[in-house]
């Protein structure tokens, strides 16, 4: 059985390393993802029909 | 006998082995930490290299010093002393445990509510108070095997750790259910039932206080499971036959149509909406369990869910109402593709951090089938959507397969998680109630193979469920209850086909054939066409003798062509041996059977041992090649 306390830090742990991860991803979509989404909103515009 | 000095000794080292099995565990989880913060630390490293914008590579700076503090953090959490922990003990319980009981309280409605808040507590005070007293006695142990101790001494500092953590227990119950004499009277009958607050120290084991804990988390865990199943299944609607209704009503004005499918769809979102709340209630209380909050990754589900069934509405829509209400459509599905990804990959990642034990598979189990409707809903959003008449087909299309993609690579995870327990759920049942008939199928075709045999081949397969997304399961299965591989000696289940014991029991019969053999065909011919032909025959016809009922033998018509050559085949033993002036019937199946189940799966050895001259071996051949491009061609024009 493993102690509660112990678990919870884990549990921290695990959900903190998920956030940092999250903002891994937002920072890098940041960088590179800018003409790729405007080109998508174009997309979906078109297709939209507006 | 024991003597009194050696009884605490002996039950001290009955007690280590879980506390070091418990440290193994948080060794692992020390272990899993320091990897994933490894493996973030070189993911930045090298984001580092290549991002441009100086933004954020400022904040990909920042991440790195925060990653380094998660894996100290909990290194400091997972060190702390004996001597700490158990200092802090009671306060820490009072405290915390008061906490969190005050905290469930203010949400209970019921009787049943208060009592399951102190309860779900009690469990988790069970957990440290079961840790601390491990830890005491290990400590004990450890100074005894180092000769620091002799028996007397070892017996009164193990007297000292059950009374300190019987007496902090005790403390911290007190305090906590002082004004709650009911809930007491029962806790404390647990308690005598099982010794604890006795006097005789072997009263008190590990065994004993683990045993009072997981028989309350079993009911709790069957509690939620129950509120969680009601949730889900209460009043799911399905709206397939009312649409069905609508459709037959012919004399309906298109407007009308068009009003009234509005109207149902509108009242029918509305029972989507109680329904998502009833579910979220549901996950809450199990996952309060776990710490943190589910709501955004489950609200995010719960939407995609939504979308989802306003699909299938659509879907079965008259084509004249498509066309019109197909742009109010489209900003949902704009919005399933957009972000049902990141909400997948969101909780894909939720799960691995939240619940790494195996016991937390309710939760798990609910949140995937959360994400399969998601991934079905992102899945058929991505190949309903279509281009408008001037839209450029090239960009539609590079954008389809791009989502799916995506949609696909953040689900493989949790398409994973899902396929194993239904891997493991399978198991649980398959031995008793497919591998046993089984062999006893074997057996009666093969009655000289003694059931050793079978059973040591019995021993080389297993049976697992294989994850696949919707659209690889329509390309690579499709009609397929399931297959067995001989090079890997398994048999494959898709994960969202229904399992029939018919098709295990065929596939079985197939590992069974294997035994010693390379692959699990007959090796007369040697193209693969002609042994498939050869060898199905024999395995279905041999599965058709194991079922007791004529509704089971017509229910399909599975390797029926394969199944009439090798009737053919059994009566052509009749004209040979009518030719050598011999009256016979057919040959038997059982022939056939054996010939299959021997390691070298040679038919015609078996004819030859028969008393075949080389010419009638030879019309035998000539027949299965005949009757083989017989029935490749009836498929070829078929297909």
């Amino acid at each position: 059985m493993i102690p509660h306390k112990v678990q919870l830090a884990f549990k921290e742990a695990k959900t903190k390393l998920v956030q940092l991860r999250k903002r891994r991803l937002e920072l890098l979509s940041k960088d590179a993802g800018a003409a790729e989404e405007a080109k998508r909103k174009e997309i979906y515009g078109r297709l939209s029909g507006s | 006998m024991m003597t009194q000095e050696q009884q605490p000794t002996s039950e001290a080292r009955e007690a280590l082995k879980p506390v070091e099995s418990t440290e193994r565990q948080v060794m692992a989880m020390q272990r899993e930490i320091h990897s994933d913060v490894e493996t973030l630390q070189g993911q930045l490293g090298a984001d580092l290299q290549s991002v441009t914008s100086g933004d954020v590579r400022g904040g990909l700076l920042k991440l790195q010093q925060e990653v380094d503090v998660v894996g100290k953090s909990f290194d400091v959490a997972t060190e702390e002393s004996d001597e700490e922990f158990i200092k802090e003990f009671p306060e820490r319980l009072r405290w915390q445990g008061g906490a969190d009981v005050k905290k469930k309280l203010e949400t209970a409605k019921t009787p049943e509510e208060v009592r399951a808040a102190y309860e779900s507590s009690v469990s988790e005070w069970g957990s440290d108070a079961t840790w601390m007293y491990q830890r005491r006695i290990a400590g004990v142990l450890r100074k005894a095997r180092a000769g620091e101790l002799d028996p007397k001494q070892a017996t009164k500092e193990l007297n000292d750790a059950f009374e300190a953590t019987k007496n902090a227990f005790i403390e911290a119950n007190k305090q906590l259910y002082a004004d709650t004499k009911s809930f007491m009277t029962d806790l404390e009958s647990r308690i005598a039932s099982v010794g604890w607050g006795t006097d005789a120290p072997d009263a008190v084991t590990t065994k004993n206080i683990e045993a009072v804990f997981a028989s309350v988390m079993q009911e709790l865990r069957e509690a939620h499971q129950a509120n969680i199943e009601q949730a889900v299944f209460r009043d799911c609607p399905t709206d397939s036959n009312a649409l069905l209704e609508l459709d037959q009503r012919t004399n309906l004005e298109p407007v009308d149509y068009r009003n009234e499918l509005r109207e149902r769809h509108g009242a029918w979102a509305s029972r989507v909406y109680g329904m998502s709340k009833g579910m979220l209630d549901a996950h809450k209380a199990v996952l309060e369990e776990y710490g943190g909050s589910l709501e955004e990754p489950f609200l995010a589900g719960m939407l995609d869910m939504q979308v989802y069934r306003q699909q299938e509405l659509q879907r079965s829509m008259p084509s004249f109402l498509r066309a019109e209400i197909d742009p109010y459509m489209m900003s949902e599905m704009e919005d399933v593709i957009e972000h049902g990804h990141e909400r997948i990959a969101d909780a894909v990642m939720f799960i691995e951090s939240r619940m790494p034990d195996p016991a937390d598979e309710t939760a798990k189990r609910v949140i995937l089938t959360q994400l399969k409707l998601a991934s079905e809903a992102i899945t058929s959003g991505v190949l309903t959507k279509r281009p408008g008449r001037r839209q450029s087909i090239p960009d539609y299309e590079n954008m389809i397969v791009r989502d799916y993609l995506r949609a696909q690579e953040a689900l493989g995870p949790a398409l994973q998680i899902l396929a194993e327990i239904d891997s493991m759920r399978l198991r649980e049942r398959y031995e008793r109630e497919i591998l046993e008939p089984t062999i006893r199928l074997v057996q009666a075709q093969c009655p000289d193979m003694p059931e050793a045999d079978i059973r040591a081949r019995a021993s080389q397969h297993r049976i697992d469920v294989v994850a696949t997304t919707g659209l690889n399961a329509a390309k690579h299965w499709e009609n397929s209850g399931g297959a067995y591989f001989s090079g890997t000696r398994t048999i494959e289940i898709p994960m969202y086909q229904k399992k029939n014991q018919h098709t295990l029991m065929h596939e079985t019969l197939h590992a069974l054939s294997q035994g010693e053999s390379k692959g699990a065909e007959f090796t007369d011919f040697s193209d693969s066409e002609t042994q498939d032909v050869l060898t199905e025959a024999v395995i279905e016809s041999m599965n058709r003798e194991g079922m007791t009922s004529d509704e089971e033998r017509s229910r399909d018509r599975i390797y029926q062509a394969e199944r009439d050559v090798l009737q053919k085949l059994r009566e052509l033993h009749t004209e040979i041996l009518k030719a050598r002036g011999e009256a016979a019937g057919p040959l038997p199946l059982s022939f056939f059977a054996q010939a299959l189940f021997k390691k070298e799966k040679t038919l015609f050895t078996a004819y030859q041992a028969l008393g075949y001259s080389e010419e009638e071996v030879a019309r035998t051949k000539y027949f299965i090649t005949k009757s083989v491009l017989e029935l490749k061609q009836k498929k070829f024009q078929r297909d």
